[in-house]
């Protein structure tokens, strides 16, 4: 019993560890990508590692005060809470002790934390960059709450773990919901605040925003937090939509299934993440109510067709995956 | 223990207890506290002592104290303790007409949770409602004339439902209205008025006109107002609809996929008036205004699930009710305690008072971790039962309208934290002192039953699992740390372990290397460094959004009613333009009303 | 704002090589744009020379940053901004005087409002000498400071601590005050 448990927190450790340690390589890759497509040649992908051991080894840090060391605990630890309750390449993790709507308000954790530490500067920037966040969050979840509703009432569960099982005897979210998957990776770019909603962040205009005042440490750990919060969105879209790269049931095939679901898992994740880098590397800005204003347009429309579609299947036509 | 014991205790003792604090000048207060704390005792020694007790004079009342009403009084009481605790320092003027109004308004309040008959429902919700009515009054009479005008409001809607009861049964008592006597389509009159009656307290659009103003009295009061006697509205509209009439009854006017088509549209309603409360109180800049709209969207979710009636939604209203009880309680306390210290209304004018006052703000910020729904706090679980509650019956309108409301909570609780605790702290709060220790007292009771329900959720379920079978409902599937819908569910255990294990890694990994602080001055502007000039960015703080929302928000039901008030004005004042004082043309009218009478008597033989 | 808020003595042992190694890869870059020498930037910074190969970045804000490039002349009033930035960026810190300007004054050699040496207000660790010097021998500098950092030469912010109260002098003997 309890050595089984301690296994079980291993896995789950050792999952987190290799999610932020993807994530990461993830950055990197999109240096290099975003560098090939302006026709540069770009850092090495390992890059992103080299910036973290650099500023998590910086001689001075300093801080405004106590509340400004919330942002990198509540970031670190929300995000890779979040991380553990998301099923990976087919592997559970907590997904079984909580569902969606869990998930949704505990991705909602490492924002706030992050929010208030940059609130706690007395720079302007940070406040004006939070508010961009947040409008941005209200913008994104309109079109995304929406898409969740459509998987939940098609599929009829809010457990991640049952979708994946569902998905894989019936049919896969992309399939089954094409208009919602659109929907979702619409959203999912304002989500990961990609180009051309990297509002909050934007470094030309209020000097990168909730970040202004934070260095060192301070910033090494909300690297990693983005590293993990990458990986994170990534595998939120691949887990609802491309089935979590289960390929194999791991009920027949043992542990060859899991390493092969997780490799599925890395091919998908990295095909979502390259869509948003490239998107990423040309587009210009959104203003914040340019943003907000086409996220409560066109991807909401879209997703409200999705949820019809999921709405018709499901209780008109009696679809029960 | 008997009726009169029953009596004794929650009504007559807190009687006493206004009474005697009315000359208790500055220590009001405090005597106020003794004889809630007295009451309080009691309902920890009755818990499951629970009995029904008929009194006859003339009439039947029935006084009752079963597991709803001790569920409800512990909130109320819980709530009224720590406003009154609050109250202590706060140097009120005049502290013993408030502490013996406070006072009347809890023993109201017993009233209408004890009562299982109309009349005596009708009294005590009558000295509460008036009670408020002078504790608004007390601050502005303008703000007290506009609940007056709703309170008397719900007073007709009660009193027709309660009318209409009576007309076919001839009793007052809760259990005869269930004697079937009364045809279906009487109950949906009854219903709906009983509903639109105590929905005015839970503050429901198009019915919450009076909330922002009655919430910007004085801050112990409203903590209890917003906390404590608005959920009487929440009890009122689950007795009427689950006790009084029953699901049968909801049932008889047809289903739609398993919920009363009498209750839908109150749950759409409830789920519209959490948008637009919260959509409302995003742009408030007067924090006793901000909460006082986010008061009416958190008790739209409350809406929401007395209208779906499920044992999941209802048991989610309950806990959402509970949750609500504490944490906006604890947010009025708080806007209290930094108002009392600064004498500020307005967030813009305020910015970090976290650093002079850092237990207020964590006391705070737990609160609007419950009130945002962050797992940390037991807010989040209530919600999740609304969410999936709404979600495993597909309603594809609720369910949207309620998560998007909560995304716009983060929106306005970042407001206050930003606006008040963090941010620059200005020149001239740099002396301001933490809030004295009664109100930080107060404030730290109302966060335990936050903190230890979100660990244990098992204890809460099941009292209201206990409340819902009590009234003839299906239980609700929970365990000791985990809770169940038919569509997921989530282990609060787990949940804990695993933040708390994680939170070590990111601690370990922190405080590996040491930090300096620096002055908040020290910012990057550019080089430049205003060293004097606290740069606090919480003005007109979500401009763009505003900008966005005009079209939207120049609608507005606060004004329909002014619009509609001043037609009748003028209506009026036009008909006294027919009192000429000319005695010919009071003649003449009366020529024209006898030619009138004449052609209609003519017309009708 | 005049007191060392840092102790002026380093202890050796804490300088690690593996952390110059990280520093010298990850330069993060703030350019303080004083003068005609921004125009270099872009070139460096775009598909032609491209610094990102070198993990050199722009940065927003000195907080984040390591290295910061004084590109032209330094006006008396643009200084106090250039020390501030300096004294805000977090150690180790590296700075690059770009231009002749910083060096000696350059074509302002004679003006009233122009800084000459920017060394003694605070510590330069490299000199890209020229006017303007082009694209590829500012890619050389970083070259150079990269091998410097390796070897532990670049070590201005040692110096700025140690030798805090003459520095902390030269630049009040210009400022008169330092909060305004």
């Amino acid at each position: 019993m309890i050595v089984d448990w301690l296994i079980q927190a291993g896995l789950v450790a050792l999952y987190l560890f290799l999610a932020v340690v993807i994530g990461l390589l993830f950055m990197g890759i999109a240096r290099k990508v975003t560098a090939r497509v302006q026709n540069r040649v770009g850092p090495p992908v390992y890059q992103n590692f080299l910036d973290v051991g650099k500023l998590l080894a910086k001689k001075t840090n300093i801080k405004h005060n106590w509340i400004f060391d919330f942002a990198p605990l509540f970031a670190l630890a929300g995000v890779l809470l979040a991380l553990a309750y998301l099923p990976m390449g087919g592997y559970k993790m907590l997904s079984g002790e909580g569902d969606l709507i869990l998930l949704l308000y505990i991705m909602a954790i490492p924002a706030l934390g992050f929010a208030l530490g940059a609130g706690a500067s007395a720079n302007p920037n940070a406040g004006v960059g939070v508010m961009r966040a947040l409008m941005l969050m209200l913008s994104y979840e309109m079109p995304f709450l929406l898409v969740l509703l459509a998987l939940m009432i098609f599929y009829n569960t809010a457990s991640l773990s049952t979708l994946l099982e569902k998905q894989m005897s019936f049919a896969w979210g992309i399939v089954a919901l094409p208009i919602s998957a659109l929907a979702a990776d619409l959203a999912l770019q304002g989500m990961m605040m990609e180009k051309p909603f990297d509002i909050p962040i934007a470094p030309h205009e209020i000097a990168s925003g909730p970040l202004v005042e934070f260095g060192g440490k301070y910033l090494g750990m909300l690297m990693l937090y983005s590293a993990g919060s990458i990986v994170l969105e990534t595998t939120l879209f691949v887990d609802l939509f491309l089935g979590g790269g289960v390929v194999l049931n791991p009920a027949h095939y043992g542990i060859i299934a899991y390493v092969v679901n997780y490799l599925v898992w890395f091919v998908f994740i990295f095909i979502v993440w390259m869509i948003a880098v490239l998107i990423n590397a040309v587009f210009p800005r959104f203003r914040i109510e340019q943003a907000f204003k086409f996220y409560w347009k066109w991807p909401t429309v879209i997703a409200i067709l999705g949820l019809i579609q999921a709405y018709i299947m499901s209780v008109f036509m009696g679809v029960v995956p | 223990m008997d009726a009169l014991t029953l009596f004794g205790i929650f009504i007559l003792l807190p009687l006493v207890g206004a009474l005697l604090s009315y000359f208790g000048r500055k220590y009001a207060p405090i005597i106020a506290l003794i004889f809630v704390a007295i009451t309080g005792i009691f309902l920890y020694v009755w818990y499951g002592n629970f009995g029904s007790y008929t009194v006859d004079i003339g009439v039947k009342l029935n006084l009752t104290f079963d597991i709803t009403t001790w569920f409800f009084m512990l909130m109320i009481n819980t709530v009224i303790f720590s406003s009154l605790l609050f109250a202590v320092s706060a140097d009120l003027k005049n502290a013993g007409g408030f502490s013996t109004l406070m006072l009347l308004g809890f023993t109201g309040a017993n009233g209408v949770l004890l009562s299982r008959d109309f009349l005596s429902l009708y009294l005590f919700w009558e000295l509460m409602s008036w009670s408020v009515y002078v504790l608004i009054l007390r601050t502005s009479g303008e703000y007290a004339r506009r609940y007056l005008l709703f309170g008397v409001l719900s007073a007709y809607f009660i009193i027709m439902g309660i009318g209409i009861i009576y007309y076919y049964t001839g009793s007052f008592l809760y259990e005869d209205a269930l004697s079937g006597v009364i045809p279906y389509y009487a109950w949906a009159w009854i219903l709906v008025f009983l509903i639109l009656g105590f929905g005015v307290k839970m503050a429901i659009i198009p019915l919450h006109v009076w909330a922002p103003y009655a919430y910007s009295s004085e801050q112990p009061f409203v903590s209890f107002l917003s906390g404590g006697l608005s959920k009487l509205g929440t009890f009122g509209i689950y007795m009427s609809m689950y006790s009084i009439a029953g699901v049968g009854i909801l049932d008889s006017f047809g289903t739609f996929r398993g919920v009363s088509l009498l209750g839908y549209p109150f749950a759409l309603l409830g789920a519209i008036t959490a948008f637009v409360g919260t959509i409302l109180a995003i742009f408030q800049d007067d924090i006793r205004k901000l909460l006082a709209y986010s008061s009416i969207g958190q008790l739209g979710y409350v809406m929401v699930g007395l209208g779906l009636g499920t044992s999941l939604a209802l048991g989610g209203a309950l806990f959402h009710a509970f949750n609500h009880a504490f944490f906006k309680s604890l947010l009025f306390l708080g806007a209290g305690a930094v108002i009392y210290r600064t004498g500020k209304y307005k967030i813009s004018e305020m910015g970090g008072l976290g650093y002079r006052m850092p237990f207020t703000f964590l006391f705070v910020l737990f609160a609007i971790f419950g009130l945002a729904g962050i797992p940390l706090t037991s807010g989040f679980i209530s919600k999740w039962m609304l969410y999936e509650a709404a979600i495993e019956k597909k309603f594809v309108i609720i369910a949207p309208l309620m998560l998007i409301a909560s995304v716009g909570a983060f929106l306005y609780s970042y407001r206050i934290l930003y606006g008040i605790f963090l941010g620059g702290l200005k020149e001239e709060h740099k002396k301001v002192k933490e809030a004295p220790a009664p109100m930080l007292a107060a404030m730290f009771i109302l966060m335990l039953p936050l903190l230890i329900f979100s660990i244990v959720p098992g204890w809460i379920l099941g009292w209201i699992n206990d409340v819902l079978t009590n009234t003839g409902l299906k239980p609700i599937d929970y365990t000791q740390f985990t809770y169940y819908s038919s569509i997921g569910g989530a282990n609060m255990a787990t949940f804990w372990i695993a933040f708390m294990v994680l939170f070590f890694v990111a601690v370990a990994i922190f405080i590996m290397k040491r930090a300096r602080v620096v002055n908040q001055y020290d910012n990057y502007f550019a080089g430049e460094a205003p060293s004097s000039v606290a740069l606090h960015a919480a003005h007109n703080y979500y401009k763009p959004l505003k900008d966005t929302w005009a079209p939207m928000l120049k609608y507005s039901v606060d004004r329909a009613y002014e619009k509609f008030s001043k037609f009748f004005v003028d209506g009026f004042y036009e008909i006294k333009k027919i009192y000429t004082g000319n005695p010919q043309d009071y003649a003449a009218y009366l020529g024209i009303a006898f030619l009138i009478f004449l052609i209609i008597g003519w017309w009708l033989l | 704002m005049n007191e060392n808020p840092l102790p002026s003595v380093i202890p050796d042992k804490e300088w690690k090589k593996i952390q110059r190694m990280l520093s010298k890869r990850s330069l993060w870059m703030i350019h303080f744009c004083t003068g005609c020498g921004a125009m270099e930037m872009p070139p460096v910074m775009t598909s032609r020379y491209d610094m990102e190969r070198f993990g050199i970045i722009p940065m927003a804000t000195p907080r984040q940053a390591d290295l910061m490039l004084v590109t032209g002349y330094v006006a008396t009033k643009t200084l106090k901004r250039i020390v501030r930035v300096y004294e805000q960026m977090q150690d180790p810190k590296y700075v690059i005087a770009f231009g002749s300007c910083p060096i000696n004054g350059g074509i302002y050699w004679d003006s009233y409002n122009i800084i000459k040496r920017l060394d003694k207000y605070i510590p330069v660790d490299l000199y890209i000498a020229g006017c303007m010097p082009r694209p590829e021998a500012v890619m050389d500098a970083f070259l150079k400071l990269m091998k410097d950092i390796d070897e532990g030469k670049a070590n201005g912010w040692m110096r700025y601590r140690k030798y805090y109260d003459q520095y902390k002098r030269n630049q009040m003997r210009i400022f008169k005050r330092w909060d305004e």
